[in-house]
């Protein structure tokens, strides 16, 4: 430690730029994280929270929502096997402010009577299990379109109207948010469902294995990863920070490369005058620690601060594990990257110090 | 000023001989060499005739191809590298050629490093008596860049001699000096040789230092010769 603080002090211009390059790969691959994270939030939230620890969908529905039938007698065979259940139609389509209004918004339908197995509780306190009339509770999200608690929210397709109730926080499903009707809601808005009521999925606390053929139940965690787009988001996001890393792992390894050969000299005094080759080892590791230390400080309090500026609209996502997830990985980058120079370290011959030749 | 105590170095038969292809080039031919403590030997030669390799040698960092190396009665000859370079650190002090100071150390770092290295309780007010003796006081902290090349050569005089070493090996101490700075830095490393007892050899193009020294050793063709 003792030579390292004083060379990085000694030479600021130099191993400050290095500092800014990893500070700001380090800030790319936190922001990244971030919108990733946000994106994965905002793309199955309304399955991950709540209750319930798994969905039933019909065989063959390859763990979408839209692809799986189930009759209202199934779904109540269903429940039955598990002990709890609480039957979800789920529909994608669009609502707008009032039949007048031109503006239209995506948004998911989650039709379900509400129970103590299924329930959520709005911002103002309000709960699933009181929604009665035309009040209903929406995802948060439609209050960034301009929705309101008391205000109507009209269906496009029929032209029903509902009353907003309340906004319950992070409901969202592939992107839109989500509003929830009863199922006797959803039956005055949609014909069919009035006619012969079905519905998609059946959700459950359950943890019994179902023995109902022709179903499966799926974890949540692979009802989330297979909602449209989800996994191609997340990706390619993910494929940006591995390579993030590696250029990390390339770009401090070549710099500190270089600067070993530069100083192969020095290293031969320094070991001329009785420095043990780790010592010269640990050297190098302080000043890569050091530097990779600096630049993710820095990046984490910009990230923090940045993350209490964006807006809604923008899912941005970042927390104490995250940061610490990544700050580890590229302390291990960090040292990988100093092996190829240590390597060249160990064999700097001491009597190279001794009639000035290298 | 010779000397009847045991010698601090004691180099015996050394050979040391460089394959080069098929030809074997011998850079020293059974060479002997005793300094004991409170002399100082100077080994003067032609280019390429073995002072350096010879130094390397005293000094551990090279290994001969036969005969027998005695520091400060230890056989150093077979002992492994990493046991060398403690040894190095505690019993031998080197002056470089162009003092290779580490630049991103204060004159005081400089000796405050070597001494951490070797552990020894060595307290700041020894450091700074020994540089305050070498004229230094007034640079404590600046930077190699910042000193004139007898300052530096000065300052690697001091961190030769701050952990008390039993040999001081000095390879061409004045090489990058004029001649009366040279010869000042060679006065110096008299002095200090003859004030704390140590024994000392440098090797050296520069005969106008030779009047300093207590024994001239001239090197021809590998072997040693008393003057």
């Amino acid at each position: 430690m003792f030579l390292a603080i004083r060379e990085l002090k000694h030479q600021k211009l130099r191993y400050g730029l290095i500092s800014l390059i990893i500070f700001l790969i380090v800030f790319l691959v936190l922001f990244i994280t971030g919108l990733t994270n946000g994106l994965a939030s905002d793309n199955g939230a309304a399955i991950n929270q709540g209750q319930s620890t798994a969905y039933v969908l019909e065989k063959g529905a390859q763990n979408r929502f839209n692809r799986s039938t189930i009759t209202a007698a199934q779904a109540k065979e269903i429940k039955r096997d598990l002990g709890n259940g609480t039957p979800i139609a789920v529909s994608q389509t669009t609502v707008q402010k009032s039949k007048t209004s031109t503006k239209k918004t995506d948004i998911a339908y989650f039709a379900l009577n509400a129970s103590a197995d299924f329930n959520l509780t709005a911002t103002n306190g309000q709960k699933l299990t009181q929604q009665t009339g035309n009040g209903v509770l929406v995802s948060d999200k439609l209050q960034a379109e301009g929705y309101q608690v008391g205000r109507s929210i009209t269906d496009t397709t029929s032209g029903k109207s509902f009353k907003i109730k309340g906004f319950i926080k992070n409901q969202t499903y592939a992107h839109t948010p989500v509003i929830y009707l009863s199922v006797k809601q959803w039956q005055a808005i949609t014909p069919q469902a009035a006619m012969n009521l079905t519905y998609n999925t059946v959700a459950t606390t359950s943890t019994k294995a179902l023995t109902v053929s022709g179903f499966n139940k799926v974890p949540k965690q692979t009802m989330i990863q297979n909602i449209p787009g989800y996994s191609a988001e997340t990706g390619s996001l993910t494929m940006m920070i591995a390579f993030l890393y590696i250029i990390s792992v390339v770009v401090l390894a070549v710099f500190f490369y270089v600067l070993t050969i530069q100083k192969l000299q020095e290293f031969g005094t320094l070991k001329a005058i009785g420095t043990a080759t780790g010592y010269l080892g640990r050297h190098l590791i302080y000043e890569i620690g050091l530097i990779t230390l600096l630049a993710i400080a820095i990046s984490s309090l910009l990230i923090i601060l940045l993350g209490q500026v964006m807006p809604t609209s923008m899912p941005f996502i970042i927390n104490g594990a995250t940061l610490g997830v990544t700050a580890a990985i590229f302390i291990v980058v960090a040292i990988l990257s100093s092996l190829i120079s240590l390597v060249k370290i160990s064999k700097v011959d001491p009597v190279s110090a001794i009639g000035g030749q290298v | 000023m010779v000397t009847t105590l045991k010698p601090s170095l004691a180099l015996t038969d050394i050979t040391k001989y460089y394959q080069d292809g098929p030809n074997r080039i011998e850079v020293l031919k059974s060479t002997s060499l005793a300094v004991g403590p409170g002399e100082f030997a100077a080994i003067i030669g032609p280019s390429g005739a073995g002072k350096s390799t010879l130094l390397s040698i005293a000094g551990t960092l090279l290994s001969p191809s036969s005969g027998k190396i005695e520091l400060a009665d230890t056989d150093v000859t077979t002992m492994p590298a990493k046991d060398r370079t403690k040894l190095r650190l505690q019993k031998v002090g080197f002056i470089f050629q162009n003092s290779e100071l580490i630049p991103y150390l204060t004159v005081k770092d400089q000796l405050k490093y070597v001494t951490k290295l070797a552990k020894r309780p060595t307290s700041e007010a020894e450091i700074l008596a020994l540089l305050n003796h070498l004229g230094l006081s007034h640079r404590l902290k600046n930077f190699p860049n910042q000193l004139s090349g007898g300052e530096r050569q000065r300052v690697a005089i001091a961190r030769a001699f701050i952990n008390n070493p039993d040999l001081i090996l000095a390879d061409e101490p004045t090489a990058s000096l004029d001649s009366k700075r040279g010869h000042e830095v060679v006065a110096m490393i008299a002095q200090e040789v003859h004030e704390v007892q140590k024994a000392a050899v440098m090797v050296t193009h520069d005969e106008r230092v030779l009047d300093l020294v207590d024994q001239v050793y001239r090197i021809e063709d590998g072997q040693l010769k008393k003057i």
